[in-house]
């Protein structure tokens, strides 16, 4: 009988217990897709900060030592390459300086005193989402570092700059970035040459081409595969995406008679899978520099 | 049962941490064996509802923490697994490869329909899986074959993990 009266006391506790805990993580979840508790979520990531970063060195120096003769021929043969390509650079920079000349002057016949100089900060990958339904990898900067949620994240693969995502969580040491290529992520963008603007959306998969949407029907004669597309900044200062940066070639132009405006498949100019250095850069700064910048023509025009 | 619960959730964190690390280097189409769930599974299976619903709830939160994941998503999920593992507790004799392979196969298609209920409910904020990609699949193969092992390593512990010596 006792037995008996205890297990049933088992039976209502856990019952309890499982509508209590089932009620509170349906609440958090329901809050957080509010963005409610997203400071709570920061806290968290803050709190586990060196064990990623200590198992990722650990994996990073095993897999170093292991490799480090591979290592040294492809260091080899990239030294090689840089060497080679140092030479076209020194040939390409008395042109350059030119063109900046050129671009300076007119810039001032324009009014255009934005200067789009990023400040950026060096991070290292040094995970990725435990879940594989969600596509972020976490950075080994965090807020210690000056980096903040929204902050846009780039790289350089092969000489080119290219937009890898955003920052979308941020702990003291350690941050998530979510990537282009990622289903939630959209980018106010336009073609570099032509200027048509458009919203880049992500499809889930680094293998899964971007997609380019809302582009005007009238730009599907000028188009032509391997066409850049970089970010249109659109947002002004409060947009998350600073104007310029690359974003993708255009690889597939989808038309359609029946629909409004036309589609762009994009192939990102990031190698995801050779991903392991990028760079965030700081919102902030660049816009005080603008900031600054204006109040200074605005004072020299005062002046005059 | 606290310290069975806790040192669960320190296992499931370390299994978080080698799923973003180390098994993200191996992945097969970004799909990563789910070791945590794993872990829920074992103690569910070996301690009743009660121990298996509060690894998952904690073990979820840790998740969460550490993924792009809304807070809660993965508490709720796993806590609802944890608690359906735990209802089945004695049920079966639980052999070395067998029961384990079936039952993290079972978690991981409970999981997905979880996950289709809450994409429901919840549309984008909440993800999902879709049966004609190979990530559910390569998942699930994953959570199964790696099933035994992670339950022989599990059973090492069973001193931190399991109350009683009902193993």
């Amino acid at each position: 009988m006792d037995e008996g009266k205890k297990q049933k006391g088992h039976v209502i506790a856990d019952v309890y217990v499982f509508v209590v805990l089932t009620l509170v993580s349906f609440l958090i979840l329901y809050f957080s897709n509010s963005s409610f508790i997203i400071n709570f979520k920061d806290l968290g990531l803050s709190f586990f900060f060196g064990f990623r970063n200590g198992l990722y060195e650990v994996t990073a120096f095993v897999s170093r030592t292991v490799l480090s003769v591979q290592e040294l021929a492809k260091l080899r043969r990239e030294y090689a390459e840089l060497t080679e390509r140092i030479a076209k650079y020194e040939k390409d920079e008395r042109t350059t300086a030119e063109i900046r000349q050129e671009n300076r002057r007119l810039r001032e016949q324009l009014g255009f005193a934005e200067r789009l100089e990023y400040v950026s900060i060096a991070a290292e990958i040094i995970g990725r989402d435990p879940d594989n339904l969600f596509s972020a990898f976490a950075i080994n900067k965090g807020k210690q570092a000056g980096i903040a949620n929204d902050m846009p994240v780039i790289a350089y693969q092969n000489g080119v700059q290219g937009l890898v995502g955003k920052v979308i969580q941020t702990g003291q040491f350690e941050s998530l970035v979510m990537p282009v290529y990622d289903g939630s992520s959209y980018i106010p963008a336009r073609l570099s040459e032509l200027r048509y603007e458009g919203i880049v959306e992500g499809q889930g998969s680094p293998e899964s081409p971007l997609l380019m949407r809302f582009i005007q029907k009238r730009a599907r004669d000028e188009i032509s595969y391997g066409d850049i597309v970089i970010t249109s900044g659109i947002g002004g200062r409060t947009g998350v995406y600073a104007s310029g940066i690359t974003v993708g070639r255009v690889s597939r132009v989808l038309y359609q008679e029946n629909e409004i405006s036309m589609e762009l498949e994009l192939e990102s100019v990031i190698d995801f899978s050779r991903l392991e250095h990028v760079f965030v850069i700081d919102a902030h700064q660049l816009r005080y520099e603008t900031v600054q910048e204006d109040t200074e023509v605005a004072v020299e025009k005062q002046d005059g | 049962m606290a310290k069975n619960v806790v040192w669960a959730t320190f296992f499931a964190l370390l299994a978080a941490m080698l799923q973003s690390t180390l098994l993200s280097r191996l992945a097969v189409y970004h799909a990563v064996p789910d070791l945590a769930l794993g872990i829920i599974v074992f103690m569910a299976y070996n301690n009743g509802t009660m121990t298996g619903q509060l690894t998952g709830f904690f073990s979820g939160l840790m998740l969460d923490f550490l993924s792009a994941a809304p807070l809660g998503l993965n508490m709720l999920i796993r806590t609802l697994i944890g608690a359906l593992a735990g209802l089945m507790k004695g049920s079966f004799f639980l052999d070395t490869i067998f029961l384990p392979m079936l039952l993290c196969a079972g978690a991981t298609g409970i999981k997905a329909l979880l996950l289709s209920g809450l994409h429901f409910l919840f549309t984008a904020g909440v993800p999902r899986y879709t049966l004609d990609t190979p990530m559910f699949w390569i998942e699930i193969l994953f959570n199964t074959v790696s099933a035994p092992f992670l339950f022989a390593f599990l059973k090492l512990f069973k001193s931190l993990l399991i109350k009683g010596r009902n193993i």
